[in-house]
């Protein structure tokens, strides 16, 4: 699992909603405008992850499924809280 | 449309239902600022569903409701976990079970406490839910949401708007921040007035029925759940005991131990996944499911119990039929092989949970 300060969330291996939470939890610790990527290999993570930006107004710059499969997705800090 | 006040702020518990999807569209359209909550109790079906998925399945079908809801609305959706305050509930629940192995007042009182605190800390106004009145036989009585209220510290910050003018008015109402008149009166189990609404409102998308998510409110679950409190766990159930109910088939062969066997390869994986402290077995020469031995505490893994673990692994493979089959048995202390014969279809059915 990523430590507190990478700009890398490994999620692997975590089912949902567990993934999400973790998400937010770091996105909640950064600061506005700051980037982060986050591994998954929940196969239902892009869906997720896409509504959960959705709402919350982080911004989804770019998500893409791996062979695993694996989700990589780049997001980057919006100003609400996770 | 009625206009409220400007930055009037709610919390409101998604599911991602159609009545908490409704409650946020009725309020939003009063002009409520937002923020969803999710509770992850760990006993959520479609959390299930996506563990043990089979591949290729349609992501879609396995989406997050309560994510969508949000997104539908721009409404953040925090999810939220409070199972580790659910074993409690699930072992001594004050206000008792409905009609399986559900403490679902008690379920709402955790939550709502819950959400009492995180509407504090993100200094909401007050707290909404898609109840309906007399929806639900246990948790939706005029009582029982009275005593959820109560209990959870909410009192009358907590509005239902769906069943609000057949409510007292809550504290929101009375100050004006919501128009209870644009609120509604619905009640009981018929949902044709909620799927009429959401069609006029143009929601794009209807999950679930309400209470239909919850693992706890089906009978089979239940009778896993209550078999292991009959069985001296009560006291010391734990969440893997929890998560070990949800999947298999389960044969209670003795007092001291129950053998679940996967019955398809999701729970396989799942299974392999939770063995760390179980025995387990599968067979070497034929495929067949993975089984794991759950003993009562202190029990040891004698051969008895070991024997009949391996001839009930066999007995769901394909070496079904065969009169010796070779069981590979994996415990802390290494593994080893045993053969045996297969039990018959009825040895089973004796031993079978329902």
């Amino acid at each position: 699992m990523s430590a507190p300060g990478d700009s890398t969330l490994d999620t692997r291996g975590l089912l949902c909603p567990r993934p999400i939470i973790d998400l937010a939890e770091r996105i909640d610790a950064m600061a506005p405008g700051k980037e982060l990527t986050v591994l998954s290999d929940d196969p239902a993570f892009g869906i997720d992850l896409r509504a959960w930006c959705a709402g919350t107004g982080h911004e989804l710059l770019s998500l893409e499924l791996e062979p695993g499969p694996l989700y990589r997705a780049r997001i980057r800090r919006g100003t609400a809280r996770g | 449309m009625t206009e409220a006040r400007p930055r009037v702020r709610a919390l409101g518990l998604l599911s991602g239902g159609l009545d908490s999807t409704l409650a946020t569209a009725l309020l939003r359209r009063q002009g409520v600022e937002i923020q969803g909550v999710n509770f992850s109790t760990g006993f959520c079906r479609a959390d299930h569903l996506r563990q043990v998925h089979r591949p290729g399945v349609d992501p879609e079908k396995l989406a997050n409701t309560a994510l969508q809801t949000g997104a539908e609305f721009s409404v953040p959706v925090r999810i939220v976990d409070v199972s580790g305050g659910y074993l409690d509930v699930l072992r001594h629940p004050r206000h008792g079970y409905g009609k399986n192995a559900n403490p679902c007042i008690d379920c709402r009182i955790l939550m709502m406490s819950r959400a009492r605190e995180l509407m504090e800390e993100m200094g909401a106004d007050f707290v909404y839910t898609g109840e309906v009145l007399g929806q639900r036989p246990k948790s939706q009585t005029r009582k029982a949401m009275r005593i959820v209220a109560e209990e959870s510290g909410l009192g009358d910050r907590l509005l239902r708007p769906l069943s609000a003018r057949l409510l007292a008015p809550t504290w929101p109402e009375r100050e004006g921040l919501v128009d209870r008149e644009g609120l509604l009166a619905l009640s009981g189990r018929d949902r044709n007035p909620q799927l009429e609404l959401a069609r006029e409102w143009g929601l794009s998308r209807v999950a679930q029925p309400a209470g239909g998510c919850c693992s706890l409110t089906d009978e089979g679950y239940s009778n896993r759940v209550f078999d292991l409190f009959a069985h001296g766990r009560r006291e010391d159930i734990d969440h893997d005991d929890l998560a070990l109910c949800k999947v298999g088939r389960h044969l209670r062969v003795c007092e001291r131990a129950k053998v679940v066997v996967a019955r398809f390869d999701g729970e396989n994986r799942y299974l392999k996944n939770m063995v760390d402290r179980r025995p387990w077995l599968e067979a070497v020469d034929y495929p067949g499911p993975v089984a794991v031995i759950d003993l009562a505490p202190g029990v040891p893994l004698d051969e008895e119990i070991a024997e009949l673990a391996a001839r009930i692994t066999a007995r769901y493979g394909q070496g079904k039929r065969a009169e010796r089959v070779t069981v590979r048995l994996h415990t802390s202390e290494g593994e080893r092989e045993l053969e045996v014969r297969p039990c018959s279809p009825s040895e089973c059915e004796a031993w079978m949970l329902r």
